[in-house]
């Protein structure tokens, strides 16, 4: 009991705050791999459930879709008529990057269905419905 | 005293932390609490999946795939196959069946207004339990893809 205390009195110095240093990085190295880093969310969004297998693609455009029916496209609020064009422009750059469409569950089919035709229009061929896994509820 | 007198010694050095610090750890920890932080809440665990909803190739939009496609009707009152309504698991079966002809054959969902997505996506997955490969959303007021 005396020895312990005398040991943790002389390591007063950086030496107390190694353990600590441990597991900070140990947290930080938790986060970094199990995370996946997100842009910017303009409204929230909660996805429809779907038993649905498919994972959802990195690195494509992602087209948000607010319940209210107002629309954002990689998180900067578009309007539908000027959307098209956007998307296209994203398109030409790299025809065969997929879009994300992340709608919310409550919000109305039809709605997704129109924004769904304005980026066929823009020349989208791979679009993908962003879904939730429903065990993740 | 004899270790004040060699003060390489192992005894001496913990004595005296601040010889020994060349690069004090206190900023390094300040740096990996900010990005602990910064991992902390940019990231996100939700684990989200997708519906793969492509469209045809162009110039395939009034081609033979098309031609008798499967066509479902989503309403508020429930769902509408081949002018009836019918339950899910009945759907699945007619699917099914029609689909063991053609396995290739489009399955075109189409949602009436004020149908929430979640109920449409709900139908979307039925038609992918029943083996439906190639599925589409599809506007009542424009039959187009």
């Amino acid at each position: 009991m005396r020895f312990s205390r005398q040991h943790r009195a002389r390591n007063n110095g950086d030496e107390s705050i190694l353990p600590l240093t441990n597991v900070v990085f140990l947290l930080l190295i938790f986060f970094m791999l199990a995370g996946q880093i997100t842009g910017p969310q303009p409204f929230e969004i909660d996805p429809p459930r779907s038993q649905s297998e498919a994972k959802a693609d990195g690195g494509a455009i992602e087209v948000q879709l607010a319940p209210n029916g107002a629309l954002a496209l990689d998180g900067e609020p578009i309007e539908i008529d000027a959307l098209t064009d956007a998307v296209r422009t994203r398109l030409d750059a790299d025809n065969d990057r997929p879009i994300r469409l992340k709608a919310d569950g409550a919000g109305d089919a039809t709605r997704v269905v129109t924004v769904m035709q304005a980026l066929r229009d823009a020349g989208a061929t791979k679009l993908r419905l962003i879904t939730l896994a429903t065990d993740s509820e | 005293m004899s270790t004040a007198a060699t003060p390489r010694s192992f005894k001496d050095r913990i004595g005296t932390p601040r010889r020994r610090a060349l690069v004090s750890l206190t900023p390094l920890i300040d740096v990996v609490f900010i990005l602990l932080l910064f991992f902390m809440l940019a990231s996100s665990f939700t684990n989200l999946h997708s519906i793969v909803l492509d469209a045809p190739a162009q110039g395939q939009q009034s081609s033979p795939a098309l031609q008798g496609a499967l066509l479902v009707d989503v309403r508020l009152d429930g769902v509408r196959f081949a002018g009836q309504y019918v339950g899910l698991e009945e759907l699945t079966q007619r699917v099914k069946i029609a689909l063991a002809d053609d396995p290739e054959r489009r399955v075109l969902v189409r949602p009436a207004a004020r149908v929430s997505l979640q109920d449409t996506v709900r139908i979307l997955d039925a038609m992918s339990a029943a083996g439906v490969t190639r599925l589409s959303l599809m506007d009542g007021s424009a039959p187009r893809f």
